[in-house]
Formats: C-alpha cells, structure tokens, sequence
C-alpha cells in the first residue's frame, strides 16, 4: 500500500489550484463545510487571477538518515489560505520550517529539490536567511512573546531591519496591533509586559510582531493548538483578515479548522504529499482514497 | 482477573517513613554540627576582631556569685576580683569508718570518731563549712571554700585616674568607671562574655584608623589601608578584563556552536570539556601562568625594571656607581642610581661593569654573628655592613655546635633563599633562614642599616652603607654610614650629574603610555597591579563562563525562535534577546566569582603581591599588597597580638565579600523575571 503510494507521488504533478480572487466572508457559518462551499462559490464568482507564490519541485527532507520528506510537488497561491493537514509526524511542520529556513537551527536536517517563494530560490546557501525572514514570517504553535513590554514586542522587528524614528515606530506598532486585532484591549498597557496578556492574547500579539515587517507569506505551525476554543476563534477569525494582504501557510491537526480558515488544503502522509486541492474539494469529493478516510476521521 | 500483587504484603508504610525520618535526623545533626562550627568560627573572628578594630575587647569575665572584694590595681592597670568559691571533696579513708562513727572538725583538720572514742584523721583543710561520712563509710564528704583572685587586664590607653569600682549588689556586676562617666564591666554573676573594653558605642575612630594606616610590624599600629586598596586595584583589573571576556567567550561557546559536525565541532568540544576542567584547577597554578604570561612575558620585552639587575659599572677614572641599566644608546648608557636618580654615562668612561650580587648571587664576607642585650641578632661584614635582626624574626637557626650562643667571629654567606627568605650561612655558626620581609622592616623599625640598595661606592673608592636621607642641591646625606664618618657631601664627589627623568627609548623594556598617567603600562608587567589583577582574572574565567553559559541556557529557545524568525541575525539575537535575559544569571555568577578572587592568596602571591608594603598604589605598574596575603601573614607573627589584628583583617575581608554578595542578591532580585 505505501508503496503505491510512493509510487503515486512520485508520478504526481502539481495539481493546479485556480482561484479568483479573495472575498471578505465576514459571517461565520455553523458548519464549516458550508462556509468553505460559500467561499468557493464566492472565489468562482470572483473576478481575477491567482498567481503562484511557492514553487516546490521535488522537494525532499531528511533529518540525518530518516528522509521527512518525498519528493514533494505542489504550488501553493498567493494571498490565500493553505492548510497543510495530516496525522503526526507526516512531515507538513517540517515542510514550513524548510519554507523560512528556521530548519538550518537543527544539525541534522538537509534537503534536496528547489523551493521558490516570490521567485527566488529559498534554498540557494547564498541566500541570505536574515532578508528570507523579513519576506516570510512564522508564527509558533506556543505562544512565545518576548519578555519585554507589547510595544517593544512589536517593535522588535523593525528595529532589527531598518533605522525609524520614534513616530514612526509608534505608527507601525499600532497598525501591527490593529491588523491583528489587538489593539484595542492592549492599547492602553502598551509598556506592560507582553507576558501578561491570556494565551490567545500573546498568540495574536505574535501575529501583530511578524506583520510589522509586511512579510509575503506568514507561516503559522499550529497557533492554535495551545488555546482555548474562544481564542483559538479570535485568532481564525484574524486569519480570515489577514488572508486579503498575506500568502499565510497554516499546519494544523484540526481538520474543522482547516475547513473553516483555508482555501486550499494539502494532505501529507508519511512525508509524502498525498492530495492538494481546493479545500471544499479536500473535504468533500477527495481523488485519493487516503484523504477521504483521513477527513471522515476514519483513521489518523 | 486477579491482581499479581494479590497476597503480597505490602512494605509497612511506617517502616518506609522510618527511613526518611532517620535521613532528616541524620540531616538535622550534620546541620546543627556545621552551624555550630561556624558560629564558634564567627564568634571567634568577631571577638578577635573587634578589639583590634573598634577598639573594644570581647572576653569571659568573671564570676562574680562569690564576690568577696574588688580592688582597683593602678600600677598594673587592672582590677583585682577576689571570691571565694565553693568547692567540695572526698576523703578517702584508708578502711571503712566503723557503724556509727562521726566526724569532727578540728581546726585544719578533719577528723573521723569512732563510737569507742578513737579518733583518725582522714585530711586537712580549711574553710571548712561541712564534713559527713559518705553513705558507705569509705569516705568523707567535705564543703570548703576557697579563695580565688582574678585579675582583669584594663586597657592600656585609658587612664585609672580618678577611675572608681562600682558593685551592683542585685546582678553582681562589677564595673570600672572612668572620670569621662563611661563604666567597663569586669565582673558579672554566673561570668559571662561581655565586652571589656567599651566607651559607649564602639569606637568607630579605631576602625577609620585601622582602614586608613599602612601595616607595621607593631601590632597596635599595624593598619590595613595598603593591603585594602590593593585589593580593590586588582579586583577592579579582574573585573574589567575577566567580565568581557567571560561573556563573550561563554556566547561563542554557547549561541555560536557548530551546529554540524568537523573541526570546529571538535575544537568546540574540546574547549568546552576543559573550560569546565579548568574550573577545578588549583589556583597556584594559574599564578605561575600569570607570573610566566604577564609578569615576565616569556622574557619577549626584556626584563621588567623590578627584575633588571642592580650592576656596578667601574669608571675608567677610578669611581663606581651603582645601578641598574635602564637604555644604551650609541655611545651613552642610562643608569637607573638610587643614590643619584638618572645619570648618562659615556661608553668611553665606561670600565668594567659587574653585577652587584646582592641580587642574585651570595655574598662571601668574614664577619662576626651575635646576640645582644636586646635579644637583636646583629650580623657585622664590611661587604654588608650591619644587619639587625630581631630574633622572633629568626625564622630556623641551626646552631652547628649546639651551644648556647655566644657573639663569635665567622666566615658568612649571605644570600637570597627562596621563599622570600634571606640566608644567612656560617660554617662554624650553622644556618639561619630569616624572612626578607620581616628583615626589611626590622632593620627600618630599629632604626639601623637597610641590607639593600643602600651601599655606595664613592668616587674615590671610599664604601658609604646606610639610608639616603636627603639628595638636594648638590648635598647627599647619609644616615649611619658604618666605617666613615661623613654624614653630608657634595654630590660632585660622588658621581656622575642627575639628568633630569629617564629616558626610556631604548630600554629593552616596552613602554606605553606617559610614564606619569595612572595608566601607562610597559611590558613585561613584573609584579604590578595588572599582572596582579590578570592573573586573578584567569583563576576566575572559567567561573564566569560556565555562569554566564548556564545563564544563556536557561533562556528558553522558543525566545531564540521567535527572535530569528523575525530575521534577527545571531548577533541580534544575542544581543536584543538572549543576554538581557541573562543578565541576573550572569551578574549572579560574576558576583560568586569576583567573591573567590578577592579571597585568593596563593596566584597573588606568586605573581609577586608584596606581604608588606606602605605605600599605596596610584597606578597599573604599582607594586600591591592583598588582604588575603596581609591576614595570611599576620597568622603567621608569633606576637599573639597580632592574631587580633588578622582577625579585624578577616572582619574587613568578610564585610567586602558580603557587600559583594549583598549586591549579587540585589541584582537578581532586581533583574531577575520570568522568560515565559
């Protein structure tokens, strides 16, 4: 079985996913598969083109001997929503990691096959990793706030790439803040303490310190997976915000909300991309076998 | 299903509490044991201490239950405290005392009376106030008193005029009050520790005293300003040397680390392992590698000018000077003269130059040893004139007849022992090992001839020992010149004109920096304040590495992910996020570091920390003296004086160390908040 499904990927072309472009869908429906039927329809109703923001071409991971990841094909568009699903240690984290280089911190890991975000190559060692960063934020799956005030949380970034004056600054914290939906409840303990915020708090104050630098693609790895239902909304619903200005990559365990935040969604299985498609497609009519018994909960 | 503990009996809970509460008691007695033998340790430091530095004497004073009479002693400054003490005690009886027999008191003696009359004496003694057969006839009990006489010693500097004794009946108190109304207990009921050397609050004029006046070889004068300084001198170098380093060391070691493995992953390890390894080094080796690396520098820049030898240049022209050479240059020679400061000599005028071998090499002399009235051991010898010695400064004396010793002419050599010591060599007397430093001082103290650096060779040949007292206007004089008369002189008789301050361009010795700036330096470093303090930092490096890498440690990588995936360089990184948040580990540890340095005696003394010295140190190239060596050496004084006046020594020491400590505590509490 696994291998043909290792024979399948390997014949696996990158699956074209065309969608128009984003529409605000402000109301939240019950069921989550009728509101990725709404956004569909929204999208194909939609005028516009979507363009490729990641290019991955046989892509594959290793962390010493074990390869994480198979030769892996896909394209993942520009200002939308990408759900990489899949049971534990298929590899989808590993994926992000690769996306923003945060996996040259670990001894082990190398990788083969080419990996273009906005057209150049991610992979290439002479790249630099620290303007690859700017372009491309993550987000953790534990809120991990800096010990310093929520200003200088935010600030942080900024002052790391470019020289502001302090009005400045204090135009981008708030905007930061605002984008993020923070503003409101921190604006007047600015110079407190970020670790005095609730979880979901730090999670979206994160989210306002990686888009005080305007990245390109946002990568989150679970955000939501350290909170609680109320937060975990608050911090889909800023997604569902963010999705008009950023390409944002999201790996998540929690299929409902891959159907809530994403527009395209991506199954991995044992380091191999399985099946990606429009995510009402994923959920609903999935080609691969594999994938329809993953979403019905039937295993995984 | 049945359980597969079924039927097992289970441990008794109470056996299992059992072996815990043994372990606490075991804990709880190793515990008191260590309180205990601190306190006493305290106490004793405290007692010792206090006395020397405020003034005020901490000792047992009497009892006082029995008080019988308390006199004032003025000739002998003290208080005469007599009581009569009751004491009991056992005759024994050669047999048993027949049933019935009594006992009588008769005078001094004690008597046993038979029921028939007959009467044996079983003891004397007076002041008897009761006598009884013990139960079993074998011996008599008897209760006497006895007098006894305490005598409590008043402090020298207070004057008994006028001084009355007053007696509390109600506490049995027995106090000295001066005419200034200030009181001095010196007796008390059931005897206690009291301070027997109060004038109200403690004398704080003692403590500025003791902090602010060099040490002496007086123990009542002897002063802690020199050792206090020089302490502080080295330690401020450490600190400012070993922090940096430390830091920065411990960030490469930690936040820099080859992530994949090759060389430099090796090297990493390697440095890794032997940073921790050096932690456990014994700290005279670190001196030895500060005297080899700072001290002389491999010899690279010549010697330093402690070092250079003394020479004795003869002149074509009959004269001899002696000094040390400091610069050549083409056709002159810089002379370094203690007698005549900077003088230039012609290579022309130049003779023979000698090395004056009281540095180095021993003196062959015929002279003569005795002992005086005073108990000074004097050594005469034209080539060394007089020395005078006290004996308590006589560190070994072998006598090779063994005989009481008597004045006696000898062959002697003198010469430099190792270990700081001077010896003094006779083939008929033995040998004789005395202390440079107490040599120095002793010679200084009574006032006769310094053994070194103080002998002249005039310029007609004429040999002139003694102190330089005076060089102006053309007239030197010298004080106790042995075996020539003439005290003062013109300069022109003595030797070649002082030329203003040295120049030093040629010197072989590396010199930064104007020589008058508090921080000009010259390589090597010799036994200087910066040699001091860099060799300390070595002891403590690794300390502050392995804190500072700890420190770095506990911040929680997720901050380290955060930062970068901000792209944040590593330096960023370390910079803006993980030392901040290190900071209170690091500053915790650095603090426990510079603790330990300011309590090493051992590198100090290697690297040439002077145990006695008056001077104070104004500069990096200043010889120092350390608290730790000072204490050391005055534990080492016979007069049991000065134990008092090491303690105060250990009481300064001990106060810095908590004020360090204090401050380390301060800033953790401060700095210190949660990461996550």
């Amino acid at each position: 079985m696994i291998q043909s499904d290792a024979a399948a990927s390997r014949q696996h072309q990158p699956v074209p996913v065309e969608l128009k472009s984003p529409v605000n869908h402000s109301s939240r429906v019950a069921n989550p598969l009728a509101a990725v039927a709404q956004r569909a329809i929204d999208a194909r109703l939609s005028s516009g083109e979507t363009t490729t923001e990641l290019k991955v071409r046989d892509f594959s991971a290793w962390y010493g001997d074990f390869q994480a990841l198979h030769n892996l094909e896909l394209d993942i568009p520009k200002n939308r929503v990408t759900a990489l699903i899949g049971p534990s240690g298929c590899g989808k984290s590993t994926f992000l990691r690769w996306i923003n280089r945060m996996n040259d911190l670990v001894a082990s890991a190398r990788c083969s096959g080419t990996l273009e975000a906005g057209g150049t190559n991610v992979l290439d060692r002479a790249l630099d990793v620290v303007e690859l960063r700017r372009r491309v934020g993550m987000v953790f799956q534990k809120p991990n706030p800096f010990p310093k005030s929520i200003y200088d949380n935010v600030a942080f970034g900024p002052r790391l790439h470019y020289r502001l004056k302090k009005r400045e600054l204090d135009a981008l914290v708030e905007k930061s803040l605002r984008d993020a939906a923070l503003w409101d409840e921190v604006k007047d303990r600015l110079d407190k303490s970020a670790l005095g915020l609730s979880g979901g708090q730090q999670q979206r104050l994160c989210i306002a310190r990686t888009i005080a630098l305007s990245p390109e693609v946002l990568l989150m790895d679970e955000p939501c997976s350290a909170l609680d239902p109320k937060a975990t909304r608050r911090v889909e619903d800023l997604i569902a915000e963010l999705r008009n200005n950023f390409t944002i990559i999201i790996v998540t365990h929690n299929m409902q909300q891959a159907a809530r935040v994403s527009d395209v969604t991506a199954f991995f299985f044992e380091g191999r991309l399985i099946e990606i498609d429009e995510t009402l497609t994923i959920f609903t009519s999935p080609k691969n076998p594999q994938t329809e018994e993953y979403v019905t909960g039937r295993f995984g | 299903m049945t359980s597969l503990l079924e039927g097992r009996q289970a441990i008794p809970a109470s056996r299992r509490n059992r072996t815990n509460r043994r372990f606490l008691w075991v804990a709880l007695c190793v515990t008191s044991l260590s309180v205990l033998a601190l306190s006493v340790l305290l106490v004793t430091v405290l007692f010792q201490g206090a006395k020397h530095l405020f003034g005020a004497e901490v000792a047992v004073v009497p009892d006082t239950t029995h008080l019988v009479s308390a006199e004032l002693d003025e000739r002998g400054q003290s208080v005469q405290l007599v009581t009569r003490e009751p004491r009991t005690q056992h005759l024994e009886l050669l047999e048993r005392a027949p049933e019935g027999a009594t006992v009588r008191v008769d005078g001094a003696d004690v008597l046993v009376v038979a029921p028939d009359g007959a009467e044996l004496r079983a003891g004397t003694r007076t002041d008897v106030t009761s006598a009884a057969l013990t139960p079993n006839r074998h011996a008599v009990r008897i209760e006497y008193s006895e007098l006894v006489t305490h005598e409590v010693g008043l402090p020298s500097e207070r004057s008994l005029d006028g001084a009355s004794i007053e007696t509390d009946a109600q506490t049995g108190r027995v106090a000295v009050r001066y005419t200034n109304g200030s009181t001095q207990i010196v007796g008390q009921r059931g005897g206690t520790l009291a301070r027997t050397h109060v004038v109200g609050s403690p004398n704080l004029k003692a403590a500025k005293d003791f902090l602010t006046t060099p040490p002496s070889m007086t123990p009542t004068n002897a002063g802690f300003n020199a050792p206090l300084l020089g302490s502080i001198w080295i330690l401020v170098v450490c600190a400012l040397s070993a922090l940096p380093l430390g830091i920065g060391a411990a960030i490469m070691l930690e936040e820099f680390r080859p992530r994949r493995r090759g060389p430099t992953h090796w090297v990493h390890r390697i440095v890794q392992t032997n940073v921790r390894n050096l932690a456990g080094v014994p700290s005279i080796v670190y001196g030895l590698i500060g005297l080899t690396v700072f001290c002389r520098m491999f010899g690279l820049f010549g010697s330093a000018l402690q070092y250079a030898p003394y020479q004795r240049f003869e002149l074509t022209d009959g004269r001899t000077i002696l000094g040390q050479l400091v610069a050549t240059e083409e056709e002159v020679y810089h002379l370094d003269s203690e007698l005549l400061g900077h003088v230039k000599l012609e290579r022309s005028s130049l003779g023979e130059v000698t090395q004056w071998p009281i540095k180095d090499e021993p003196i062959e002399c015929h002279g003569t040893v005795e002992l005086n009235d005073e108990y000074l051991f004097v050594v005469r010898a034209p080539e060394l004139g007089e020395i005078t010695i006290d004996s308590w400064a006589i560190e070994h004396a072998e006598l090779a007849d063994g005989g009481p010793f008597s004045p006696r002419e000898v062959d002697l050599t003198f010469s430099m022992g190792g270990q700081g010591r001077y010896v003094i060599e006779t083939p008929d007397a033995g040998r004789m090992y005395v202390a440079r430093d107490l040599v120095r001082d002793t010679v200084r103290d009574i006032d006769t001839v310094p053994i070194r650096e103080h002998i002249y060779r005039m310029g007609d040949g004429r040999v002139l020992r003694g102190e330089l007292m005076k060089l102006n206007d053309g007239e030197l004089s010298i004080r106790r010149a042995i075996g020539e008369d003439v005290t003062t002189f013109n300069i022109k008789d003595v030797a070649l004109r002082p030329d203003g301050k040295p120049d030093y361009r040629n010197r072989t010795m590396l010199m930064l920096g104007d020589e008058d700036s508090s921080f000009h330096v010259h390589f090597p470093m010799g036994a200087s304040v910066l040699a001091g303090g860099l060799t300390l930092m070595l002891v403590i490096l690794p300390i502050i590495i392995i804190a500072t890498q700890e420190a770095l440690r506990a911040v929680p990588d997720s901050l380290r992910s955060g930062a970068l995936a901000l792209g944040a360089t590593p330096w960023q990184m370390v910079w803006g996020m993980t030392l901040p948040n290190a900071v209170p580990g690091i500053m915790t540890g650095a603090i426990l570091a510079m603790s330990r340095a300011i309590g090493e005696a051992a590198p100090i003394l290697v690297v040439g920390g002077t145990i006695f010295i008056t001077f104070l140190p104004d500069n990096l190239m200043s010889g120092f003296a350390a608290m730790p060596l000072q204490i050391y050496m005055w534990t080492n004084q016979p007069d049991p004086e000065f134990k008092k006046v090491a303690a105060s020594g250990i009481l300064v020491l001990l106060t810095v160390l908590l004020l360090f400590n204090a401050s380390a505590v301060f800033i953790r509490q401060k700095l210190q908040r949660p990461l996550t």
